[in-house]
């Protein structure tokens, strides 16, 4: 079944253009790999309604969300960094996800602690931001991220600030949850190798433009376009 | 009641409504250009902001009264309390705004996603990570208005509204009484003092580890657009008022001989004080020390009329100095809380962040000013520049003590109009002074070309 | 570095004039303004008649400030004379001799358009419902004046008769130019001014619409002086100047330019054909010597009077 279509998706900006239309299947998880440049942190950002398009259309299960704004539409997307707000503790944080109001009911303190356990953050409940690590930092903006129950998952280089060590963690921490919660994932990363395991489909995005898709795996050992060939080094 | 302590009563009831009123609208404004910073009327809105602050206090109440008048009473507690609005609360904006920077653009994307209200983005987001410098900008509007001095007489209407500053004034200048005017001055540093100690105690939030370069972020609000009409229509009504009072004699201003020699000797003034002042400011932010913290903040705590009499007694016992030594030091303490606020802060994110960076590339001192700290410090240089010069031009009180040259400034030359009651022609010198100081605000932002974006 | 800044502030301060001697006078700052003031022309008419003295005008922000300055100065100071004394601020201590060379009187200044029947006494005015400017007390030397006016005007009941004036004073402004822009913009029809307003709204506009009030029972007056420091060393100097003031060149130079009445001398033809010329009032009489001696417990009076 469809999940996210992007059709004729166009967007301009000076000294840069994007264009493309791609097609994302429902449960399916998405590597979208290119040069920091490329323009992934814009597609995430016009995907997810903090930028729009000029032209073309997002779909969502054949519905048009082209023009909804960031809050009515069924995704979240995290962000490098500064997805925490500093002034509040890291349960307060998650709690967001739930109710902008901070005012929990019973069955709802349940449910936080449940997630707060399931991504292995519960015992950090009163730390502020700045007392804990990237790595932590990236968990408790995806549970609550997860809170929000949207079917829809956008990480932009959720990687990128973590150890080699944490790295693994975190792919399996991610790729646990997209199970548990039936997500459809889009991932932007610049080292597609380390995502290998969590992927199943893969975009290789390059001046706005997706230049060559497929399975990963097939487009890592044997990338066919000499644009992909030179980004790996091969 | 003594007649000090129903003074020091008066002085901090007005000082209290007036940031209790001030402060609240300043940040409103400050919101709505953020929120809206892509539109038009709001650039232009950024760019008037340091108007109320530069222009002569007696030509922004004169607008006031001819506009204010129309609707109320001006001369009681309620018009001292609206001029004070006006006049100050667009300087509440600029200092937000500047703060606001420092808020990352997720948070507002995150907001979104989080299906936050307009008000709770207020709430949960930005009013927490803004405390610090909103406690700091109501303590130094505070300051300012217990320092309150032409407004107050102007509007006050006799002793019942009288002010410390009025009061430290009489007994400074007029009934020479140094004991009364200590005792004053006491209870004023007392009333200053005491919010400076909440302000201190008040600690900001550690910022997050990468310090982001100042940027407002990309929003847009409809709601929100009103109130950069009002802050515009706050600015410039006054400023209106006056230029359409010299509107028909602004031909006769402006062949007045008196009118050239008075700018071209204001021109002077401003042109040696202005940027020696800044130099100043740069060595004490570089240097930064409790000594030099303290004489920023030193025009903030005294009253002006304690400061400029400590000056010009000074003056007198050390009369090898020329006079515009002291006049040059006063100006000084007039621009430092400002120019050093200014500058103090990028020249703080710019050690944390390149320091090390250049230490490790073995650049010298000059290299590293020219390469890295210049380029950066540019814009709020500029800005802090600009402030410097315009506020060298129209300060008349300090002036008054120490020199009255027989070429006038163009501010003592609106005074001698005045009084001699050549109303439009006072008006009309009164709008070139306006306008020159908008023209010395803006000059150091268009010769160092930081409005182009980078 | 503190070496180099010194050498410099020398060089600014040696300026002055070599082979003349040099006459220091004291004054405040309307005396000297080129817009109005005798002070510019009194010092060229005196140099072209002295070829060997040269005249340096020292302009102190207002007359208190002066005073202040003198007495903290000692006998470091480098005035020899001063001019624009008043008997509202005197201070006999400082000086050898004081020689009025004009004199000068408070009087409310109304708008004739607004008010065609003028109160007539000070007490009509305080009964009048007419909005006023005054200058405050504690700033002005004007709202002084007149503080002292009312304390002798009414003694024991001066409290009492601010009350009720103060109902109707629009404000009490810090100095004299304030009052005047506020005046000119009609925020109020009546202003605390001198007899002599009216007269020159006639003759610099063309237009006698501002008037001055003139109070049977009189007015406050002050003489002018030219005042010679005791601790002066160019004693023959400042004398010379002050017979010079009273030469009828410089009289004339002190109405014309000045705007007060001559201590001896003509007034000149343009203002006796004018409509608002006044000839000097009656007098209300007063002393240097109570002013000195009480004023302080006026101006607390006035105040106590007020904030009640």
């Amino acid at each position: 079944m469809s999940g996210l279509e992007l059709n004729n998706l166009n967007f301009l900006r000076e000294g840069f253009s994007l264009n493309l239309s791609a097609v994302l299947p429902q449960g399916s998880k998405t590597l979208l790999v290119g040069a920091s440049g490329a323009g992934k942190s814009t597609l995430l950002s016009l995907i997810a309604g903090f930028l729009y398009p000029k032209a073309g259309k997002i779909m969502w299960r054949g519905e048009d969300i082209t023009s909804l704004p960031p809050q009515g539409r069924p995704l979240t997307l995290l962000f490098q960094e500064h997805n925490l707000f500093p002034h509040l503790t890291l349960e307060k944080n998650v709690t967001l996800g739930l109710q902008p109001s901070l005012k929990l009911k019973g069955e709802e303190k349940e449910k936080l602690q449940e997630m707060l356990k399931k991504v292995g953050i519960s015992h950090l409940q009163t730390k502020y931001p700045f007392e804990l690590s990237g790595g932590e930092r990236q968990r408790a903006a995806l549970a609550r991220s997860l809170l929000c129950q949207k079917p829809l998952l956008l990480l932009d280089e959720p990687l990128g600030p973590l150890g080699p060590g944490l790295r693994k963690e975190m792919l399996e921490l991610l790729n646990f949850v997209a199970d548990e919660f039936k997500l459809t994932l889009l991932i932007t990363t610049h080292q597609p190798e380390e995502a290998l395991s969590l992927a199943d489909h893969m975009l290789f995005f390059e001046e706005g433009r997706i230049i060559e898709s497929g399975p990963p795996k097939t487009l890592l050992s044997a990338p066919g376009c000499p644009e992909l060939r030179k980004y790996l080094g091969c | 009641m003594s007649y000090s302590l129903y003074v020091f009563l008066f002085t901090f009831k007005q000082a209290f409504f007036s940031v209790l009123l001030t402060v609240p609208l300043g940040i409103l404004m400050a919101r709505a250009l953020v929120w809206n910073q892509g539109w038009k009327p709001t650039r232009f809105c950024l760019k008037l902001l340091g108007i109320p602050l530069i222009t002569p206090a007696l030509v922004g109440i004169l607008g006031f009264i001819t506009l204010a008048g129309y609707f109320f009473n001006v001369y009681s507690f309620a018009g001292i309390l609206l001029a004070h609005l006006v006049f100050y609360s667009p300087f509440v904006a600029l200092f937000m705004i500047n703060s606001w920077r420092f808020i990352p653009e997720e948070h507002y994307r995150l907001s979104a996603q989080l299906h936050f209200s307009p008000w709770q983005i207020f709430v949960r987001m930005e009013a927490p990570q803004l405390r610090k410098p909103m406690i700091e900008i109501a303590w130094i509007t505070f300051c300012l208005f217990l320092n309150s001095f032409t407004t107050i007489m102007v509007l006050g209407g006799g002793p019942h509204r009288t002010t410390l500053s009025v009061a430290l004034y009489q007994s400074l200048f007029f009934f020479y009484d140094p004991v009364q005017g200590l005792n004053f001055a006491g209870l004023q540093l007392f009333l200053s003092f005491s919010l400076a100690v909440g302000t201190i105690l008040f600690k900001s939030l550690p910022h997050g580890s990468s310090l982001k370069i100042p940027a407002l972020p990309s929003l847009k609000s409809n709601l929100q657009k009103p109130f950069v009409i009002f802050s515009l229509f706050l600015i410039l009504a006054p400023l209106m008022v006056v230029a359409s009072f010299s509107f028909f004699s602004l031909p006769k201003t402006l062949f007045n001989p008196m009118l050239w020699q008075a700018l071209s000797r204001s021109l002077l003034i401003s042109g040696s004080m202005g940027p020696l002042c800044l130099i100043l400011t740069l060595v004490l932010v570089k240097y930064e020390t409790l000594f030099s913290k303290s004489l920023a903040s030193l025009y903030l705590l005294l009253p002006p009329a304690l400061l400029g009499a400590f000056l010009f007694y000074i003056s007198l016992e050390w009369d090898f100095f020329p006079p515009e030594v002291f006049l040059f030091l006063m100006q000084l303490f007039i621009v430092l809380p400002f120019s050093f606020r200014l500058l103090k802060e990028p020249y703080q994110i710019l050690q944390v962040t390149y320091l090390p960076t250049s230490h490790s590339l073995g650049l010298s001192s000059l290299q590293r000013f020219f390469l890295i700290e210049w380029p950066l410090l540019k814009k709020p240089f500029a800005t802090a520049l600009g402030l410097s010069l315009a506020l060298s031009l129209g300060d008349f009180q300090s002036l008054a003590f120490f020199a009255a040259p027989d070429i006038p400034g163009l501010s003592s030359l609106l005074y001698m109009q005045m009084g001699k009651y050549n109303f439009e022609e006072s008006m009309g010198t009164a709008f070139i002074l306006l306008l020159l100081c908008y023209f010395l605000f803006q000059l150091p932002q268009w010769i160092l070309r930081t409005n182009v974006r980078t | 570095m503190k070496r180099y800044l010194i050498l410099l502030l020398l060089c600014c301060c040696v300026s002055s004039v070599y082979g003349k001697d040099l006459l220091t006078i004291h004054t405040y700052t309307s005396f000297v303004s080129p817009l109005y003031g005798p002070g510019t022309q009194l010092k060229e008419v005196f140099e072209k008649q002295n070829p060997d003295i040269e005249v340096k005008y020292v302009a102190n922000d207002t007359l208190p400030v002066l005073l202040n300055r003198l007495r903290l100065e000692g006998k470091r100071t480098k005035a020899d004379l001063v001019l624009g004394l008043e008997d509202l601020v005197m201070d006999p201590a400082l000086f050898e001799k004081t020689v009025p060379y004009a004199s000068c009187c408070l009087a409310f200044t109304y708008d004739s358009e607004k008010i065609p029947q003028p109160p007539r006494s000070l007490e009509e005015l305080i009964q009048s419902p007419h909005k006023i400017i005054l200058q405050d007390p504690r700033t002005s030397i004007t709202g002084f004046g007149f503080l002292v006016w009312m304390k002798k005007a009414y003694g024991e009941k001066t409290t009492e008769k601010w009350k009720t004036l103060a109902s109707h004073v629009l404000t009490f402004t810090k100095g004299w130019s304030d009052s005047a822009l506020l005046f000119k913009k009609g925020e109020a029809p009546i202003v605390l001014a001198y007899t002599i307003d009216g007269l020159y709204h006639e003759l610099t506009e063309g237009n006698p619409q501002f008037k001055a009030m003139i109070f049977s029972e009189g007015h406050l007056c002050s003489q002018i002086y030219a005042a010679k420091i005791k601790v002066t060393q160019n004693g023959a100097l400042a004398d010379k100047f002050i017979d010079f003031l009273l030469t009828p060149e410089a009289q004339n130079l002190i109405v014309v330019k000045g705007w007060g009445y001559p201590v001896s001398g003509e007034i000149p033809d343009s203002w006796l054909k004018a409509e608002n010329y006044l000839p000097p009032p009656a007098v209300i009489p007063f002393t240097s010597e109570e002013v000195s001696a009480s004023g302080k417990k006026w101006l607390q009076e006035w105040i106590d009077g007020l904030i009640q």
